[in-house]
């Protein structure tokens, strides 16, 4: 799913502003500080490999992957002026509060897991954490914001995702579309503030 | 017509699937 509001965007994107004229605005999207995100993906990389190995991580990487969620709704804050990214943020944000009043873990219901394989759902049944994910139950709080939706066949891949994802590919579909239409293709600028 | 530049494509491309998959809350999304 995460990747659907980014490849619908490029596909609508390139259809709008032709093939060339497409090119020349991917290589011109402006995101400031947009050099963080990878970081913040391998910082929460870092956590989940050790969380395996050193208690300190499997006890306060909750706390760690909240830092993260702050720290990206920071920069999506800094960005908002750009089409698109307000959704972005308020996706990110329900993933956020939902994981911040349940430990700073996303709670992930039974049902929307059955699609994915056994051995997941076997984890969670058992309590394991699941990279930033456990069980979803009847102390969860705010369960409708969970990862409450399957997604299987016909869908290509089996995830259980959010609402806050949903709302996520929204923005990203958005903010993509418009900047690949965005008339500041023609003008002479820098190459791009994330670079 | 300004040129295209591939590696810059590339690398915002990079940062724009780095925010979704950091920040979504999916699981299994690889």
């Amino acid at each position: 799913m995460v990747y659907d509001g980014i490849l619908i965007g490029l596909v609508v994107g390139f259809i709008r502003a032709g093939w060339k004229s497409g090119l020349i605005a991917l290589g011109n999207i402006r995101i400031k500080g947009g050099w963080v995100f990878p970081l913040l993906l391998i910082v929460q990389f870092g956590l989940f490999y050790l969380q395996d190995y050193v208690s300190f991580f499997a006890r306060f990487n909750s706390y760690f992957y909240m830092l993260v969620y702050v720290a990206g709704l920071s920069l999506l804050y800094v960005n908002r002026s750009y089409k698109g990214i307000n959704l972005l943020f308020i996706g990110v944000f329900l993933n956020f509060l939902v994981m911040l009043v349940n430990g700073g873990r996303m709670p992930v219901s039974l049902e929307a897991a059955s699609v994915l394989d056994p051995h997941f759902i076997e984890m969670l049944k058992n309590g394991d954490v699941l990279y930033k994910h456990i069980l979803l139950d009847r102390s969860t709080r705010l369960p409708f914001l969970g990862d409450i939706i399957p997604l299987g066949p016909p869908y290509p891949r089996r995830q259980a995702i959010s609402i806050g994802d949903v709302i996520m590919n929204i923005g990203i579909f958005f903010y993509i579309t418009s900047q690949m239409s965005s008339q500041k293709t023609h003008e002479k600028q820098p190459r791009t503030e994330a670079a | 017509m300004k040129k295209v530049n591939v590696k810059v494509i590339l690398f915002n491309l990079a940062i724009i699937a780095s925010l979704g998959v950091a920040l979504t809350s999916g699981l299994k999304v690889f």
